[in-house]
Order: C-alpha cells, then sequence, then structure tokens
C-alpha cells in the first residue's frame, strides 16, 4: 500500500496525526502534513493508512492498493 | 425566535435572537452541552446578525465558520487602538480586559511569536512529555483513590494540565495550586459576586508571580540556547528583537489560560457523559481501540472553547450576507460541531465516529497551538480514570457547570464516586511539588527535539 499527502490541500487540521501518528506527523515549520518516512506503508499501519485518508477534511490523503 | 429579515441602510441582515453570555443557556444545557442550544437557529441562520452587546454576526454554520476563520486577512484577531475605540475588538464579545497573547495579532507579528514557539509544542517534543503526563495521572489519583470519592474537577482535572502547563513552560511548580485555582475560579464566578472579587484577588496573586518569574528570567539567560517556554520568550529573538516584559506576559498568560482549564473541561464533560451513560463508559474501558475517536468525539459535542470572535478588516459577503467594515463576527465552534451538513447523526455520541472534522481546535492560522499537548492528557487520564476508577458514578444533582458558557463551557464542580483502589505511587508529590527527575528528562529531551526543529527550519530558509 502507498500513500500520499496533497501539501497544497493539507490545511493542519491534524485528524491524520490521531489516526496514523507512526506514519504522518504535522511538521512545525509549515504546519503542514508530512510522511514519517517514504510512501510505502508497512502492512501493520495500512488500517491507519485508510482511517487517516478518510479522516482527513481536506481529503488531502489517497491511498492506493500496490 | 424564527429568523428575520431587517432592512437596514446598507444591506438586508438575517437577524435572530442570540446571546452567547446569556445566563439562560445554562439552564437549557442537557446532556450534550451548549452547542446544541447556540445552533438551534441554525437551518434558517447558520450565519446571522444579534443586536446583542452593541451588535455582532454569528457563525453557527460549518460552513460559514470555516470561511471566516480561514480568512485571517479579511477576519482580524487583533485589537485596534483608534481615538474612537480604544483597545478594542480582538477575539471576544466584548472585548476581553487585557491582549489574550499572540491569539489576538495577526499576520507576521503573530506568526513570528507562533513559529518560535511551535517547535516546543510540536507532536514529536509533546511525546517526551508523555512520562510526565503518567507520573502526574498517577499522583492525583493516588490523593484520593483510597477516599473512593473526590471532586473529578478539582482534584483531577484542574491540576494535571496546570502542573504540566508549568513544567513547559519552565515555570516553578510550588505555586500550581493557586495557579490552578486562578484558572478555575475565574470562570466558575459571575461579575459582581463575593466570589468573582476572591477568583480577580488570585488572578492579580498570579500575574503578580508571573512578573516576578520573568524579571527573574530575564536575569538569568541560558547558556546553550532555551531549555523551555519561557526561555524562548525571554531571550530567544524573535523577528530580529526580544520581546518586551509585556508581551512576554500576556503571551504566558495566554500559554496557561489557553492550556489549563480548556483541558480541564473537556475532561470534566467527557468523565460526566460517560458516568450518566455506563454502558458507554464499560464499553470504552473494555476496548481501548476506541480511545483515538471517542477523544475526538467529546472534543466534538464538548467544545471547551464555545467561541471566538474576529472583526471584518473590509466590507465583505459571507454567503448571502453582506459584513460591514469593523463588524465583529462570533466563530461559535461548539454550534458548528453539530451542523447536520457535516455530522450524520450529529445529536448522537458516537464513540467510534470518523471522519470528525469538529471545529474544536479552531481553523486557520491560530489553530490551538497546544492541541498535541491536549490530546496526550485527555488520553492518559481518561484512559487511568477508567483502569483505576472503573465503576466511577455521577450523582447529577451535584454537578454545576459554569455561570457563563460564552468563551468556556465547563464546571464548578463534578463530584464522583468510585470503589476505593490501591495507590501506585509517583515521583510528583502534590504536597511538595518538587521538580521530578522525570520531568527532567522529559524537558531536555524536548529541548533537543525543538533545537533539532529549529535547527531543519534555519536551513529550510
Amino acid at each position: 500500500m502507498r500513500i500520499e499527502i496533497d501539501e497544497d490541500l493539507c490545511a493542519g487540521h491534524t485528524m491524520c496525526v490521531v489516526a496514523a501518528h507512526d506514519l504522518i506527523e504535522i511538521s512545525p515549520e509549515t504546519e503542514r502534513a508530512v510522511l514519517r518516512c517514504g510512501k510505502d506503508v508497512p502492512p501493520e499501519l495500512e488500517d491507519a493508512a485508510l482511517m487517516a485518508a478518510a479522516g482527513c477534511p481536506e481529503q488531502a490523503i489517497k491511498v492506493s492498493k500496490d | 425566535m424564527t429568523g428575520t429579515e431587517e432592512k437596514t441602510d446598507t444591506t438586508t441582515r438575517r437577524t435572530a435572537e442570540f446571546d452567547h453570555h446569556s445566563p439562560d443557556l445554562k439552564n437549557q444545557v442537557g446532556d450534550l452541552g451548549v452547542g446544541p442550544i447556540l445552533g438551534k437557529e441554525r437551518a434558517s441562520c447558520p450565519f446571522g446578525w444579534t443586536e446583542a452587546h452593541g451588535g455582532y454576526w454569528f457563525a453557527t454554520g460549518y460552513k460559514e465558520l470555516k470561511r471566516v476563520a480561514t480568512d485571517d486577512r479579511t477576519f482580524t484577531s487583533g485589537r485596534r487602538t483608534t481615538v474612537e475605540e480604544l483597545d478594542s475588538n480582538g477575539v471576544g464579545i466584548p472585548t476581553l480586559p487585557a491582549q489574550f497573547g499572540f491569539l489576538e495579532m495577526d499576520g507576521q507579528d503573530h506568526q513570528v511569536v507562533r513559529r518560535a514557539l511551535m517547535p516546543w509544542l510540536a507532536s514529536e517534543a509533546v511525546a517526551r512529555w508523555r512520562p510526565v503526563i503518567k507520573d502526574l495521572t498517577n499522583a492525583f489519583l493516588d490523593e484520593v483513590i483510597e477516599k473512593g470519592e473526590c471532586d473529578f474537577l478539582e482534584d483531577i482535572a484542574s491540576p494535571i494540565p496546570a502542573v504540566l502547563t508549568m513544567m513547559l513552560m519552565g515555570a516553578p511548580l510550588r505555586k500550581w495550586k493557586p495557579w490552578a485555582e486562578a484558572q478555575h475560579q475565574q470562570m466558575a464566578t459571575l461579575p459582581d459576586t463575593p466570589e468573582r472579587a476572591r477568583a480577580e484577588q488570585l488572578v492579580g496573586e498570579h500575574v503578580q508571580d508571573l512578573i516576578e518569574m520573568i524579571a527573574e528570567r530575564r536575569a538569568t539567560p541560558p547558556e546553550n540556547g532555551p531549555r523551555d517556554l519561557l526561555d524562548v520568550l525571554c531571550h530567544q529573538e524573535i523577528d530580529g528583537r526580544l520581546l518586551s516584559d509585556n508581551e512576554i506576559l500576556i503571551h504566558c498568560i495566554l500559554l496557561i489560560g489557553g492550556g489549563v482549564d480548556t483541558t480541564t473541561s473537556l475532561m470534566g464533560s467527557a468523565v460526566r457523559w460517560l458516568a450518566q451513560h455506563p454502558e458507554k463508559r464499560d464499553e470504552l474501558r473494555d476496548d481501548p481501540n476506541l480511545m483515538k475517536t471517542a477523544i475526538e468525539e467529546f472534543l466534538r459535542v464538548f467544545a471547551p472553547v464555545t467561541g471566538l470572535a474576529r472583526t471584518a478588516a473590509c466590507p465583505v459577503q459571507v454567503g448571502d450576507q453582506q459584513v460591514a467594515e469593523g463588524d465583529r463576527i462570533y466563530l461559535a465552534y461548539a454550534a458548528a460541531n453539530f451542523d447536520p451538513e457535516v455530522f450524520d447523526d450529529a445529536e448522537t455520541v458516537k464513540l467510534d465516529r470518523w471522519p470528525n472534522k469538529h471545529t474544536t481546535f479552531g481553523l486557520g492560522k491560530h489553530r490551538c497551538i497546544g492541541l498535541h499537548v491536549a490530546r496526550e492528557v485527555i488520553n492518559t487520564v481518561l484512559t487511568e480514570v477508567l483502569t483505576r476508577m472503573p465503576d466511577f458514578t455521577m450523582d447529577a444533582d451535584a454537578i454545576e457547570m459554569y455561570p457563563d458558557l460564552a468563551v468556556n463551557q465547563g464546571w464548578v464542580t463534578l463530584p464522583i464516586k468510585f470503589t476505593p483502589g490501591p495507590r501506585v505511587g509517583s515521583e510528583f508529590k502534590p504536597a511538595d511539588a518538587a521538580q521530578t527527575k522525570v520531568s527532567e528528562v522529559a524537558a531536555a529531551e524536548a529541548t533537543h527535539v525543538a533545537a533539532e526543529i529549529e535547527h531543519r527550519t534555519d536551513e529550510a530558509l
């Protein structure tokens, strides 16, 4: 599974951090969501990735199956 | 109370009866707090005008609130000093008694202070404080656990965020009790009462303590860069200069005011609701995976900051309404969180609700700077209460809400009962309030994280 964040759409709501703090953090510099370690989602974090995508108020997170 | 159209010189305003300070609000509050009451005219009037407090607009619709909150150039938060309106506006209707730190600033002035503090409140830095939050929770639960009863507000929900905020700032801990009481009592009392006079005395002493603390800190610059929020405010050049003593003071008051009683109120509301819905209390206790979404749902339903205001910098259209330059707008976060256009079954508390795009931390550039701290505290305290006091109950007749719910919906008192349990021990001792090793370690680690973030930012610029 791959995850992508559209930085232009992100408005800093922080809901993705609630859902998937192991995958995503809020940059203290830009106050926008950034991936912690790349686009590949480890299998054990797939549910969290889906939850982050579903929970984003701006629909800025896309998750795709390989 | 139906919305009516009123002809004015410039436009046709949609008006409704609305007063976020109304003493009657408290009497109407049911299971879901003040949100549904503030928003009851939303269907016909999601953005309207009221004549209360000299006249202002109110946004109770999600879309309308978001439109105003995220356009911070048009809708300002700063205070104005003009000949006619000395020190007016800001985020309060009526204007707050003193400038509420950088929350009442705009543009670059606001941004530079926020940027300076942000590394210390970033999720990475806040995560280092987790063991401290656990230790404080153990300490204050230990104080009451053998008794089988306590005031959840005074004994648990108020002291934990208060002591933690002081640790994050680097403030001396010995005054935690009067400081927490000052924060709580100014919300829990009505103007012109003996209780308010006592609260004002506490606040006065609290401000005097802060002035002394700032003077002491200014006299002792750190050798190797800032160690805490107070060092950042006292010794870090922000936008090319050091802040004045008064600027530091108003920012400290904002950090304490924003950090302490709001988290207190939210935890109070959550525990009150769980006590009155024991089946939901048990469900949450038995399924820790629910905690994440449950916290967001408590934040949605019981937004502790009921609403804050803006001022229109120029004539502007909001929906079909024409707002004039200088008009005030009240953003009713607690009400927007019940907008059925955005939240399915909005008046039902769903512990697994997701997505949940509540407005409780605010939207846009003024979003709560301490939201990661708030979520950590709420998570730890609710988890520990459910674990150590699993059968807690509350006498619905003994609980009491704040008398004025305009800025903060919280609780004067929330007595709970539970089966007594054993103490678990803690490093922090409420009686002597000495610094703890665990907080020194957390502070050092958070300092390291903040310095790394600073370094990264400098490189990026």
